[in-house]
């Protein structure tokens, strides 16, 4: 596989979930991008035929290269049943690893780094070297992700099922890893709120106790609220807007 | 006032395309969204601050199968687009009353964001049904296209909107009447439920010790600094 055919099917597979819907799910998206990929007619109609008769496919969208490289591989041998069970196995697993652990991790080291930079610096305006703490999640994210995507299409022309079965034990191995590391962070994160919260209530200009408990327990209802409530799906976004209300009676009265 | 609106909103709905359309690459995430935006219109700071702020909500809210979960992303755009433009109509207002509008238009966005994307998904089911097998590579390859345009329409609108509801408040006492908020303060309440949400995923895949494991290098760590 030469760069110029890597690089044909890697663009249109970046665009796999343009057209998404609750019928079809992903199918536009991944015809679009294996029709560009094959340059023989007759298999370009059984693609069409063998997608169109399921009418929807759904994966991963990082995990997708590997299914697109073994249909390079093997090109019209390999659309059967079990070529089209792979998308739940690595829609499950991917979604695993990519959306519940590794962005989750990544983000809330990314967050919490920038919260210690605010706690030394004291200043939104100037905390130096902080200020790149985008990039703790942006970069390796992308070299994960990006990466699976290319070497799975890479992989899979290659070595057909058999890079689908090495991407599957590759994801499966640092899930846990992921899982310790965002229990982990959370607790930093945890410990940062009460020295925030302690901060707050060290600069309170009041003499009155009252003050500092009403804002304390504040936090510690949201807190619990959010947590214990997290079964309905909107209330995240309901806490957040009654709690900047609530903060707002707070400091008028 | 009118160029700054549609500006924004084009910036922004460039930028939302990552969530979803082109590449998901991570570039529509608060944390990321906000100071991108904010660097553009010279505003990093504010955005970095609003993204930090923002993310870890709803962190939770993952988009697993075919489930459509609260548009963070969006929030994010409102927010950043929100205070940008607050900065341009009402220069004399501070930025922590303008931070507390933007926050509380973000909680807004985020459900207006997925009930748009579920209609998006839904207005996509008829360019799948106008395909069928004997449909050509170039008709497959167009639908694709206006997916794409569909869903750069989505953030649009959600971005627009929320900047037209501002622009009327910022008409009104409203903004003057606010009290003068700390950022420390604005952090602390998002911070709460950002845990909450990791923490719900914590507890489902049972790691409470290495939570209280961070908690106590927390801890030890915040006093060696002092």
């Amino acid at each position: 596989m030469d760069y110029r055919e890597i690089i044909k099917t890697i663009i249109p597979s970046l665009f796999l979930s343009n057209c998404w819907s609750y019928q079809g799910q992903q199918i536009i998206g991944i015809l679009t991008t294996l029709l560009a990929a094959i340059k023989r007619e007759e298999v370009k109609a059984l693609i069409k035929q063998k997608f169109w008769q399921r009418n929807t496919f759904n994966t991963n969208p990082y995990c997708s290269g590997v299914m697109i490289g073994i249909v390079l591989h093997s090109e019209k041998e390999i659309l059967n049943d079990a070529f089209f069970s792979l998308q739940y196995i690595f829609g499950s697993i991917g979604d695993d690893f990519f959306w519940r652990s590794l962005r989750p991790m990544l983000l809330s080291i990314a967050v919490l780094i920038l919260l210690i930079g605010y706690l030394l610096y004291g200043n939104i305006y100037s905390i130096g070297f902080f200020a790149v703490t985008p990039l703790i999640f942006l970069i390796p994210f992308n070299i994960i992700a990006q990466g699976t995507r290319i070497r799975g299409i890479i992989n899979g022309k290659k070595y057909g099922r058999n890079a689908a079965v090495q991407l599957i034990q590759s994801l499966r191995r640092p899930i846990n890893t992921f899982y310790n590391t965002l229990a982990l962070t959370m607790g930093l994160l945890f410990s940062g709120l009460i020295v925030i919260v302690g901060h707050y209530n060290i600069g309170l200009n009041s003499i009155y106790v009252i003050d500092k408990i009403s804002f304390t327990l504040l936090v510690i209802l949201v807190l619990l609220i959010s947590f214990v409530l997290s079964k309905f799906e909107r209330i995240n976004s309901y806490l957040l807007i009654l709690s900047l209300l609530i903060l707002l009676i707070i400091k008028i009265l | 006032m009118v160029a700054t609106v549609i500006i924004l909103s084009l910036t922004a709905a460039t930028v939302l395309l990552d969530k979803l359309a082109v590449g998901e690459f991570g570039l529509s995430q608060p944390l990321i969204l906000c100071p991108l935006i904010g660097l553009i219109f010279n505003n990093f700071d504010i955005g970095l601050f609003l993204g930090c702020v923002l993310q870890l909500i709803w962190l939770g809210s993952l988009p697993l199968g075919g489930k459509e979960p609260l548009d963070n992303q969006g929030a994010g755009a409102v927010a950043i687009c929100g205070y940008i433009l607050g900065q341009k109509v009402l220069p004399e207002i501070s930025h922590e009353r303008l931070v507390f509008v933007a926050l509380l238009l973000a909680g807004f966005a985020s459900i207006l964001g997925q009930v748009l994307s579920q209609m998006t998904k839904k207005i996509n089911n008829h360019l799948v049904n106008n395909l069928n097998i004997y449909s050509s590579y170039h008709s497959i390859f167009f639908a694709n296209i206006a997916g794409l345009l569909i869903y750069f329409l989505r953030g649009f609108v959600l971005v627009i909107v929320f900047q037209l509801i501002l622009l009327l408040v910022l008409m009104t006492p409203f903004p003057y009447k606010l009290p003068q908020f700390t950022f420390l303060e604005l952090i602390i309440l998002p911070l709460a439920i950002g845990i909450a949400s990791i923490a719900n995923i914590v507890v489902i895949k049972k790691r409470f010790l290495f939570t209280i494991i961070g908690f106590l290098l927390g801890n030890i760590l915040w006093i060696i600094v002092k």
